[in-house]
Order: structure tokens, then sequence, then C-alpha cells
């Protein structure tokens, strides 16, 4: 048993460099999976593409003003230059002369290769490699630590929880005004608050977490993170609250699944959170409530109950009549129906089974029950006949 | 003999030329200079006029999406052939890109996300894909054996190691491309300005969108190695953008863009080859964006022609007033 000493708390002593590397990253994709919810709505997805590669440059130019890599003013810098990027692409869309997209397309690759050409000709002996910007080094997460209020815990993990509760505290205090802003852009002006100065926070608070959350888990898992379970959670739910409460859901069920994946075939972590989150939004596509494997389960579903009623009505409209004994008779009903012996057997076997079919051995016909009678007016009011 | 002499003195001539314009004729004339150029060129070319079909389309993000996508494709074909052949490693790239392509089309017709919120998940996904059997080979005892030092190119692009076969292999997508483009020069302007028409006239729309995806997918998965999957996508857009700010008419926008292309791709490669430790790629991506700000500012659409324009308007009216 390990008594942690009163003033410094290791958090290796009671978690494990696996478990540290999770939390951090189960933290980190409800920090992000929270402000993509908005950022899905409001079809800013793409700008997290922008924003986590231009990041990059940034990163280099607050490094050129601090000399230090490891200085929490390079966040800040890095985030203060990811709303720029943001305000660059608004001010080019704004001009008319290129489309939104268009400018999306123009800015981030040329702020990506700024910051290429300046790490490959100012900065080469600076440890700031553009692989570990894409790939992220989640295994380093344990190692990097800081002591904050006398407990030792991983650098990232620190960032992430701080970014986490900023996210928290906008998200509960606006959230009347960014689902307004959300889904009814020109209300939300008319009603009196500014959804330029909420986009402008949506952004920051973004950049900020792309900034803090792309050191640990690079720039493409930041992707997904924003993205992947705000879109999976839009599909599946109809209330906002609910969606955020999905996102953080399906964010931290891709983080745990994808974590010990890549742990079991030692490959890339956030490679794998990444395919996870690709791999649970592709089947939530699928299988939504409009998704496509649905519909056809349910066309399925409707075309087999659709049979059935009409048994029942065959049986219904012809049982008091003359012809009962043709129509409805053991060998002949399948002349009637236009189906072969077995299929029509099985049918009403399964309708005997329920209960609203039975056979009148004297007269050798298929009868309606007490209930199948119930069931056949019921139809009938179903059908308006 | 004379001849020779005169040659010489010709060429002495020429490189003093390109010397008072302030371009160095060492470099211009070296044989790696001359390949990359040559090679990035064709690309830019080609790509600018394909990708102006994207951006007239308003679909220029898809390449980005697509870009990144291609990079599994690479590192799955390298896992089949066991070698860094740049042939087999496009077509693994040219199909993962399809593949990409598929699911993205896909999705986006059977659920209500938007086409952004597709194409960040898809490319994250895949970009992720290939993160992860990246790090499969890279530690695999059969995989490992073989040198694999080159497969991290295709990620940032690395053109000053391009060779006289990757010239080869850019002309052998180049030609039929710009090949497919001539021929259906008629269709793909309806295509592109008026889909209903075009299918109303028999135009098959899936025809024209496979011919479409077919060349812009063979033009990404031959940037690749010259540009990497990060940035190829602005091959593909900026030149048709920057042509954009000058006409109207698709034919000069088609025939703008390849020039912006292959300036661009001249200016860059030289730059990057004078100044030791600058990447190609990134190079001409910075001086393409530069011509396409520029033409932003300065083109008879542009800022400049506008503010103009709205002074020329104000001033006019003021005089009409008080005259």
């Amino acid at each position: 048993m390990i008594y942690p000493s009163l003033f410094l708390t290791k958090m290796s002593d009671f978690l494990n460099y696996n478990q540290q590397m999770l939390l951090t990253l189960i933290i980190t994709g409800i920090a992000c999976s929270i402000l993509g919810c908005f950022l899905v709505l409001n079809k800013l997805s793409m700008l997290t593409d922008a924003l986590s590669h231009s990041i990059l440059l940034g990163i280099v130019l607050a490094y050129f003003v601090t000399k230090d890599l490891n200085s929490p003013l390079l966040l800040i810098g890095a985030s203060i230059f990811g709303v720029f990027t943001v305000y660059a692409i608004g001010l080019l869309s704004k001009t008319r002369l290129v489309k939104s997209d268009d400018a999306v397309g123009i800015i981030f690759p040329l702020f990506f290769s700024l910051a290429v050409i300046l790490i490959s000709t100012f900065a080469r002996n600076v440890h700031l490699d553009t692989d570990i910007v894409l790939m992220g080094q989640v295994i380093m997460i344990p190692l990097n630590t800081m002591t904050v209020f006398g407990v030792e815990l991983p650098k990232a993990l620190f960032y992430m929880l701080i970014i986490l509760l900023i996210n928290l505290i906008f998200v509960s205090v606006f959230l009347k005004e960014l689902k307004v802003s959300s889904f009814d852009p020109e209300f939300a002006t008319l009603a009196g608050f500014s959804s330029g100065f909420l986009f402008y926070a949506l952004m920051t608070l973004t950049s900020f977490t792309a900034v803090a959350a792309f050191d640990a888990v690079g720039a493409i898992l930041v992707i997904a993170l924003f993205v992947g379970p705000a879109a999976s959670a839009y599909m599946l739910t109809k209330s906002l609250k609910k969606m955020l409460l999905v996102s953080t859901v399906f964010s931290t069920v891709n983080s745990i699944s994808g974590f010990y994946l890549a742990i079991a075939f030692n490959v890339s972590i956030s490679g794998m959170i990444a395919v996870i989150t690709g791999l649970t939004t592709f089947m939530t596509v699928l299988l939504n409530r409009q998704g496509i494997i649905t519909a056809i389960y349910l066309r399925h579903k409707n075309r087999k109950e659709f049979r059935l009623d009409l048994l029942i009505m065959h049986l219904g409209n012809h049982e008091d009549q003359q012809d009962a004994e043709l129509e409805l008779g053991f060998t002949t009903i399948k002349d009637h129906l236009y189906w072969d012996q077995e299929t029509v057997e099985r049918r009403l076997n399964r309708l005997i089974d329920q209960g609203f079919v039975q056979r009148n051995h004297e007269r050798k016909i298929y009868c309606l029950t007490e209930k199948g009678r119930l069931r056949y007016d019921m139809i009938k009011v179903d059908y308006g006949m | 003999m004379s001849s020779i002499v005169f040659e010489k003195i010709i060429s002495l001539n020429f490189a003093n030329l390109l010397n008072a314009i302030g371009l160095d004729f060492e470099i211009l004339s070296s044989y790696t200079f001359v390949v990359v150029c040559l090679g990035t060129m064709i690309l830019a070319t080609v790509a600018g006029m394909v990708g102006t079909i994207t951006v007239l389309k308003g679909q220029s993000l898809i390449g980005d999406a697509i870009g990144h996508s291609s990079y599994p494709g690479i590192i799955i074909a390298f896992m089949i052939c066991m070698s860094l052949d740049s042939v087999s490693l496009m077509i693994g790239a040219i199909i993962s890109g399809t593949v990409a392509f598929i699911i993205i089309q896909f999705i986006d017709k059977n659920s209500k996300l938007n086409l952004d919120a597709v194409l960040a998940v898809i490319l994250s996904a895949f970009f992720g894909l290939g993160m992860v059997l990246k790090s499969f080979i890279q530690g695999h005892p059969v995989y490992g054996k073989v040198p694999q030092g080159g497969l991290s190119n295709y990620i940032f692009g690395q053109a000053a190691f391009i060779r006289t076969i990757d010239v080869h292999l850019i002309l052998i997508v180049a030609i039929p491309s710009l090949l497919i483009l001539f021929l259906f020069y008629k269709e793909f302007k309806i295509f592109i300005f008026d889909e209903v028409y075009a299918k109303s006239i028999g135009l098959s729309s899936t025809l024209m969108y496979v011919l479409l995806v077919l060349i812009t997918m063979s033009v990404i998965a031959t940037g690749l190695k010259l540009v990497g999957a990060i940035l190829i996508s602005s091959f593909l857009i900026v030149p048709g953008i920057t042509a954009l700010q000058w006409s109207n008419r698709f034919s000069h926008v088609l025939i703008i863009a390849a020039i912006v292309g292959s300036v661009s791709a001249f200016i860059g490669t030289y730059i990057s080859s004078v100044y030791a430790g600058m990447s190609t790629g990134p190079c001409i991506i910075v001086v393409m964006s530069g011509l396409a700000f520029i033409s932003m500012f300065i083109s008879p659409k542009g800022l400049l022609a506008n503010w103009l324009r709205r002074r020329k308007y104000l001033n006019d009216l003021s005089k009409s007033i008080f005259d």
C-alpha cells in the first residue's frame, strides 16, 4: 500500500501509464465533442480541418517570439492565430470574390506551407516535427508531467481538464443563445444578441481546444474528435441537450475502444481512435432511424405484415359466402391468392400460431377465430373500408 | 568546331541574360532542377485545369478529403507489393481515394449530415487508418525488413527526390487526362453550368462524374509524391480560383489556370532549389496563393477595381447633384 505524501501526490501512484493516457484521451474527446455539436449544427465542420492545420504556423510564429516550446504562451499564441485563421477565411469569403469553401481551401494550405517552410529553414534543430503535429504522441502524455496544487499529473491532462471546464461553462451559460443562433440565426439577430459574437466565442474556444489537444493527439485526431461524435449524435437525436449527451457517450466509447485496440495490435493510438470514430459514424449512418439498413428492414417488415393483413381480409371476406369452399379450401386457397402451396401454408401457420385463424376440418377450409374477426374489423377500419 | 563555339557563345549570352534578371543559370541547367521543374510544372498545369471543374462545381474541399484519404492506399500497396515502386503505390492511392469518394457520396445521399461533416469524418478516419497501418508495418517482422523511408514522403511530398521515371508517370497520367478534358470539353461545360439541361439532352451525369473523378483521382495520386497528401488539394483549386478572378469564360479560365499553375510551379521550384532546405511543394503553394491574392486585388473584378468603380460612381453622383 502506497501512502501518498501530503504535499506531493503523484498521479502515477494510483493510475498506471495506460490509464493516464486513456483518461486524457477521454477528457480531450469530451471537450472536443461538446463544441463539435455546435460546429456540426452550424455547418462549420471543415473549419476544424483548416484550424488544426494552420495552428502549426501559429505555433512556429509563437515559438519565434517565446523561444520556448514548453511555454504556455506558445499555446495562447497558437490559439489566437487559429482565431485569426477563421477571421481571415471569413474576411475572404465576405469579399464575394470566392465561395466560402474555396476560402477555406486556399487559406489553410497556405498557412500550413508557410509553417513547413519556416520549420525547415529557421527551426531545423528545434524539436518541432511536422509528423508529430499531424499524428500526435499519445505515448508521451504520461511522461510530460507538471505539479498543480501538490499533485503531479500529466500536463496534457491538466490542460484538457481546464479546457473542458471552460467549454462546459460556456455551453451551459450560452446554451439558449447557441441554440437559437444555430437553428435560426435571423431570429437571434432580431432577439438582440449578436450571432457574430457567439460565432467568434465558439471559434476561439474551438481554437484553444484544438491547440491544447493537438499536442497530445495530433491534428488528424482533433478533426475526428470534433466532428465524428457530434455527427453521430446529430443523426440520432432531436433535441440539443440529448445531442450533447449522446455525443459525449459516443466520444468516450470511441476513445476507449480505439485505445485498447491500438494497444492490442501495438499501432498508432490516435490513428486507431480516428478509424473507430469513422466506423461508428458510418454505422450510425446505416442504422439510425432514417438509415438505409433501417429502411430496408422496415420495408421488409411492413411487407410481411401487409401480406398477413391481406390474408385475414381474404378469409374475412369469403367466410360467409357461398364459394367459401372454393376460395378458402385447404388446397384451393392458393389459386385465389396466386401464392404457391408452401408459402400459403407457411403464412397461414403463422396466423394460426398467433390465434387469428383456425382450420375447419368439417368444411376443409381455413376460417377466422374470434380474435381474427376482431382483427378483420380493425384492418377494415385501418385501411378505410 | 565553329558550331560548338557558336553554341557556347549563345549559351553564355543566355546565361548572362538570365543572371541579369536575377536567375541562376547554374541551377536552371542542372539535371535535378530540370527533372523536378518539368514534373511539377506538368502536374500543376493539369491539376489546375482539372481542378477548375471542381471549383466551378462548388466541391473544392472534396479534393482535400480525397488527398488525405489516399494515404492508407499507399501503405496497403506497399504491404502487398513489398516495394516502394511508384506505379503500384499510385494505384493504391487511386483505389483508396476512390473508395473514400464513394463512401462520401453514399453518406451524403443517405443521411441528413452536411457534406462538410462527412468530409471531415472520412478524411480523419482514412488518414487515421494510414497512421495505423504505418505504425503496424514499422515494427513488423516481415514488412519491417523492407526499407520504407520513402513512405513518409507521401504525406508532405518530396519533390527533390523525384526521378525521370516519376516525370514519365506524370506524363502518362497528364496526357490522357488532358485528352479527356478536350474531347469532352463541351459536355463538361454543359455539365458544370446546367446539369438539368445536360440531363435533358441525354448526357449521362453519372458518366460525367465518373470521368471527372477518374481524372481528378489520377492527378491527385501522381501529385502525392511531389506535394504530399496534405497539400495536393491546393494544386487543384488555387489556380482555378485565381483564373476565375480574371475571366468568366470557361475556355479562358482553363487556359489561365494552366498558366498560373505552371508559372507558380516554375517559380516555386526555383526558389526551393536556391535556398537549401526549403521543400518544393510548400514553396509552390505559397507562390500560387500569392498569385491568387494579387489577382483578387488587381483583377478587373477585384477589390481595387471595385473600389475605384465605387469612387468614380460617388464622384459622378456628387457632381451631378451639385452641378
